[in-house]
């Protein structure tokens, strides 16, 4: 099913949380609304799923309307017939497992042999047939986890919205459930929109990816291209550690320029005219420390090593590469603090955009 | 064209529009609404006409009169300077006992602490009729001391109230000093000991500083609870001729000479010095909250007594000694004798009072079934409707809910005193009559009253429990396409199985006891408990009844606590809610 928002506004009291948002989630496909907090992605979720009422706009399940502010239509939540995850997973804790499942089928009075065989297939996919007679409180985080996946899709909703649902387990348990959810939304074919501020969590889930910033958006895409090719600096700095070399540009060829800074140039590739100055954006797993006599196969920057820790794996330094040209590298080995070394990174590697009026990270 | 086609199909869609569901809840609102107006609007609006537009009196009158008549400034006066002298008293009792309790190893602090919470839930006319049953003329001590109870008229007096008062409502100042002293954890005075302070310069600079805000709501409360007090002051009040604000209302209202405006404007005076008192408590509270009370957990330290350990605990148990253990074995031990005036002789003693109260309807057994009947009713009513209002205020938006917030706020610190004279003045009127609504003078009327004063109180702690429950957990539910009424009867209700249960059993409690609402409104010939044990405790002859009677309440109440508890176990939540109500 095909999710439609367009001119999406939405405000508490005075405080405007949403600005004129336009987005489309492709059917069966896993949307990621990312960004930080307070950007605005749960007020999307919730106007969506019907639980908070717009300023304005329109939502649109395929053909049917369900919200516009224009033509006065705004169809409450239990009717929307969708399947939605709560951050704080919202078991009732009075409910056994089993019911807590079967609810949305009971609400819509679907025969009791019925809501046995699909609660019974719900558990399964989510590998918990045998705690059905269990209470909330006596499963684990991720047992709870599952629960509310299995409550959210047993009614076979077209659309799925996940709210931070990985947020609240920990590290090697969000590995897993990430890869599970992954793995059962794609085996049911639905729409899923997934809200998360977690950036690996959206590159590793979505196939689309929304990031948000103050109740706009910034930037729309696939994850791979959101990642290497940012329009602005807030996405290049939300989805990870990022260089960034501020200093005149030049075009060079169709999408090749050249960024150079006192003592210090680089090429990269860009979109769009740039006026004059620019920011190359470089992330530091792209770039690779030459050895003495190695020749460089891209950009070759002469750096001297400022500061450093340690970080298990691996180490990271801070470098200097001369004025607007401080930047950071991972290294295998330790490094001798003040020593020159040279610095080497594609071209393709390095993305350039205008400087904005205003930066915001 | 597409548009169009949109709309026509969305026309066909089931759930169109802002469109309201079900009619009954609309109904069951409609219902709610009216009696929120009937039972707190009406009888308040009535009291503020009668106090600003007397019958043929010029408006405003009334509030002149207040205090143009000596006797009735010094009533006034008389309850702000007890007032001001039991803050000192409880406040003498109550931070000692705080810290004792809180931060020292004083042995059997867990009874002691318990021990306060019955001090507190005991309703003050028990103790001070327990109080006169010692003290007077012909009573316990003088039968102790052979006809020499040198206090027998003295306490009768200003002190006497005072001292009643003090024991009877340092819990408050005792329970505000502990929840700042819990919020204020260790590290504040430890931080203050590793800069160099001694442990006397670390309390005195640092924790006691830190503990003012809640001292002075503590304090602030208990000044509430003494200018608004009836028990105490149409008990001992009453027979030391000592006249304080509440009894001053209540006699203008029932006995000769009668002055509804004169009570309308004493009544509205108490309430705006309770509002005065509790609006600046909740404005102290809510900055303390902000400062103080973080996430983290707080590791108290604990102060080794050493060889001021048995002062302490004797100090200690004097207090329970002199707020509960005096009142009460006075009252047992009359309860047990079967001739007052045959004193303290082994063969004087026996069941035969309680005998007697049971086997005799007009002799008390009559008043205790219809006051047990009257709080169950209450109890189940004021349920019923506080829920439907509480789910009013948690599910509405703007205007109502702000309305209906505030009247629950406001009303919660209407005094029972002030609102019984609040439904005197409003269904005693003749257009009532007129129309066929003739309530005044009966059980009716009273029950309506018992709901009216309940209510809010009843909506604040379903409010503070639902607090607790997550707002996804209804989300959830909504989402997964329950209706508003199986959104009430499969999830909220079921999540507030316990606040359900502490409303009904606080509301039971506190209308079994009640004295206020129940002298000012009970039909005649048909007493309520507290209307009969008053009448009883009056006269000598009749206190072996009344103390049994006392007694048998008692007990009964204490059976039902404790059934409710194990069949439905809400726990601490009954007190811990009724204090978060109370905002200590």
């Amino acid at each position: 099913m095909e999710v439609v928002v367009q001119h999406l506004s939405c405000s508490f009291g005075s405080k405007t949380a949403v600005e004129d948002v336009t987005l489309t989630v492709p059917s069966g496909t896993i949307t990621a609304l990312l960004g930080p907090s307070g950007c605005g992605k749960t007020t999307i979720l919730r106007s969506v799923a019907g639980l908070n009422t717009p300023r304005d706009g329109t939502i649109r399940f395929n053909d049917r309307i369900v919200f516009s502010r224009e033509q006065s239509i705004n169809v409450p939540p239990e009717r929307r017939d969708l399947g939605m995850i709560f951050q704080d997973f919202a078991l009732w804790p009075h409910m056994r497992v089993a019911d807590n499942v079967g609810f949305p089928l009971r609400v819509r009075h679907a025969p009791k042999a019925d809501i046995r065989t699909k609660v019974m297939t719900a558990l399964e996919m989510v590998h918990l047939e045998h705690e059905a007679h269990r209470y909330p409180h006596q499963l684990s985080g991720g047992q709870q986890q599952r629960v509310a996946v299995a409550r959210a899709i047993v009614s076979e909703p077209q659309l799925l919205l996940l709210d931070e649902p990985l947020s609240s387990l920990d590290a090697g348990l969000r590995e897993e459930m990430r890869q599970e959810l992954v793995r059962l939304i794609k085996r049911l074919r639905i729409t899923a929109i997934h809200v998360t501020h977690d950036h690996v969590e959206a590159l590793s889930m979505a196939s689309q990816m929304i990031v948000l910033n103050e109740g706009r958006i910034e930037q729309v895409g696939e994850p791979v291209d959101i990642y290497s090719r940012p329009t602005n600096l807030f996405v290049a700095k939300f989805l990870g550690v990022v260089n960034v070399m501020t200093g005149t540009v030049e075009k060079l060829d169709d999408d090749v320029v050249r960024v150079s800074g006192p003592g210090w140039t680089v090429i990269g590739k860009s979109h769009g005219v740039l006026n004059g100055s620019g920011h190359a954006l470089i992330r530091p797993t792209s770039m690779r420390i030459l050895g003495a006599d190695e020749i460089s196969e891209g950009n070759d920057l002469t750096v001297r090593v400022i500061e450093g820790a340690y970080h298990g794996d691996r180490w990271q330094y801070e470098v200097d590469g001369g004025r607007d040209a401080r930047v950071k590298i991972f290294s295998d080995i330790p490094l001798a603090l003040g020593s020159e070394l040279r610095l080497c990174f594609p071209a393709d590697a390095c993305r350039v955009i205008p400087v904005a009026e205003t930066v915001t990270s | 064209m597409a548009e169009a086609a949109a709309a026509e199909l969305n026309r066909q869609l089931p759930g169109r529009v802002w469109r309201r569901q079900l009619r009954l809840d609309r109904v069951v609102i409609g219902v709610a609404m009216a009696c929120l107006v009937v039972l707190i609007a009406f009888p308040l609006a009535m009291l503020l006409i009668q106090a600003m537009f007397p019958a043929g009196q010029t408006p405003f009158q009334p509030f002149g009169d207040t205090f143009a008549a000596r006797s009735n400034y010094l009533a006034i006066l008389d309850s702000i300077v007890i007032g001001l002298v039991v803050c000192v008293g409880a406040s003498a009792i109550g931070i000692p006992l705080a810290v004792l309790l809180n931060r020292t190893d004083l042995p059997g602090r867990r009874v002691f602490e318990a021990l306060i919470w019955v001090n507190f839930f005991t309703p003050s006319y028990l103790v001070s009729l327990g109080w006169t049953a010692l003290m007077q003329r012909g009573g316990f001590l003088d039968l102790t001391l052979g006809h020499q109870n040198p206090f027998a008229t003295s306490f009768f007096s200003p002190w006497g109230i005072a001292l009643v008062l003090t024991f009877k409502l340092f819990p408050f100042v005792y329970l505000a000093a502990s929840a700042g002293l819990q919020s204020i954890g260790a590290e504040y005075e430890e931080a203050a000991r590793v800069s160099g302070a001694g442990r006397f310069r670390a309390w005195v600079r640092v924790v006691i500083p830190l503990l003012r805000p809640a001292l002075l709501a503590g304090l602030l409360l208990v000044f509430a609870e003494v200018i608004s007090d009836f028990g105490i002051a149409a008990t001992i009040g009453q027979q030391a001729g000592f006249p304080l604000m509440t009894l001053e209302i209540y006699n203008y209202v029932s006995s000769f000479p009668i002055n509804f405006p004169l009570a309308a404007a004493m009544s509205t005076f108490l309430v705006l010095s309770m509002g005065a008192a509790l609006g600046v408590q909740g404005l102290l509270l809510r900055r303390r909250s902000y400062q103080v009370i973080t996430g983290r957990g707080h590791r108290p330290s604990h102060i080794q007594l050493g060889r001021w350990k048995y002062p302490a605990l004797t100090g200690t148990i004097v207090v329970f000694a002199v707020a509960l253990g005096a009142p009460f074995t006075a009252s047992i031990s009359i309860s047990l004798m079967q001739n007052i005036g045959r004193g303290l002789v082994a063969s004087n003693f026996g069941l035969q009072n309680y005998a007697s109260v049971l086997a005799d309807l007009n002799l008390g057994l009559g008043a205790l079934w219809r006051s047990v009947q009257l709080s169950v009713e209450a109890a189940t009513l004021t349920s019923l409707l506080s829920l439907v209002v509480t789910y009013m205020i948690f599910r509405w938006r703007g205007f109502g809910r702000i309305v209906l917030n505030q009247l629950t706020v406001v009303s919660m610190v209407v005094p029972s005193i002030v609102m019984a004279a609040g439904y005197v003045f409003a269904f005693n009127q003749d257009w009532l009559y007129s129309i066929g609504i003739a309530i005044y003078g009966s059980l009716v009327l009273l029950l309506l009253a018992y709901i009216g004063q309940q209510v809010s109180m009843a909506v604040r702690l379903h409010l503070s429990g639902l607090q607790q429950i997550s707002g996804s957990l209804i989300d959830a539910g909504q989402v997964s396409g329950a209706r508003m009424l199986t959104l009430l009867f499969r999830i909220v209700l079921p999540l507030m199985k316990k606040s359900i249960v502490s409303v009904w059993l606080l509301t039971f409690v506190i209308v079994m006891f009640d004295l206020a609402m129940s002298e000012m409104l009970y039909p005649p010939g048909e007493p309520t408990l507290g209307v009969s044990l008053i009448q009883k405790f009056g006269d000598l002859g009749n206190i072996g009844t009344g103390t049994a009677m006392m007694m048998l309440a008692i007990s009964f109440v204490l059976i039902v606590v404790i059934v409710i508890n194990v069949l439905f176990r809400p726990g601490g939540r009954t007190q811990s809610s009724f204090a978060a109500a109370r905002r200590l």
